[in-house]
């Protein structure tokens, strides 16, 4: 059980949802979460590098049909720090 | 860009986007019952073709259901844009061993009784395995669907 711990990187609209599906896959394709939150390629990429700067996303680049693509995961820092978000979220509401 | 979005974010809201979030995973995840159908065919098309061949023909086949097979698993996961290797406590479940074992012992059961009393048991017994693969397939589908939107 993840101590409740409230998170002020995590808590945005945008950063929750993303990182909701994070804490559901091994991984997701950077265009996959982009189509799923409607939001442009610049926006996404300032939330990834905010979770990222803090140590809670990996980035990683592989190539697919000639092109580069990005695949976001959480590392194990950032999926605690998520659960102790949600488990603080619930906590406050009771 | 961040004071604007969690200055107004209260905790119910800040569970109502994990929820969407969740809810954008789960449409992903819902596999159409055709490519699942498309997998257990083609097990089930190897198994066969399996009991009927010896070697060298033996290593062409299982060396084209390999490619075929894991074109397919590429095609999904290019489909879905997800990588769930498996290997996690929240992708992992359980029923894929329990398909697994039920499978190769069906089919191991088709080869010894092919060989004992009818030549066309190996057949059915790949019928059968593919049937035991698609409900595995269907079921370990949903479950996973459910724990997802569930945030279990």
């Amino acid at each position: 059980m993840t101590a409740p711990r409230f998170d002020s990187t995590i808590h945005a609209a945008t950063r929750l949802q993303l990182c909701a599906m994070l804490a559901e896959v091994d991984a997701i394709d950077f265009a996959a979460v982009r189509e799923d939150l409607g939001i442009s390629d610049s926006v996404l990429s300032k939330h990834v590098k905010v979770l990222a700067d803090e140590g809670y996303v990996a980035v990683k680049t592989y190539k697919s049909g000639g092109r580069s693509r990005k695949r976001l995961a959480f590392t194990k820092i950032g999926a605690q720090a998520y659960a102790g978000h949600i488990a603080e979220l619930k906590r406050l509401i009771g | 860009m961040e004071n604007d979005e969690t200055s107004e974010l209260s905790p119910a809201d800040a569970l109502a986007s994990t929820r969407a979030g969740r809810e954008a995973i789960a449409r992903r995840i819902r596999v159409p019952w055709q490519w699942d159908a498309g997998e257990a065919v083609s097990i089930g098309i190897f198994m066969a073709l399996i009991a009927y061949t010896s070697p060298p023909w033996t290593t062409m086949v299982i060396s084209g259901w390999a490619i075929v097979f894991l074109g397919m698993v590429e095609a999904r996961r290019r489909r879905t844009g997800i990588v769930a290797g498996g290997n996690t406590r929240r992708t992992f479940d359980p029923l894929h061993l329990v398909v697994l074992v039920v499978t190769l012992g069906v089919f191991t059961l088709g080869m010894i009784a092919g060989a004992r009393w009818w030549d066309g048991i190996p057949v059915v017994t790949a019928v059968i395995a593919a049937g035991v693969i698609l409900g595995g397939y269907r079921w370990i589908n949903r479950r996973a669907v459910a724990r997802v939107l569930a945030g279990s």
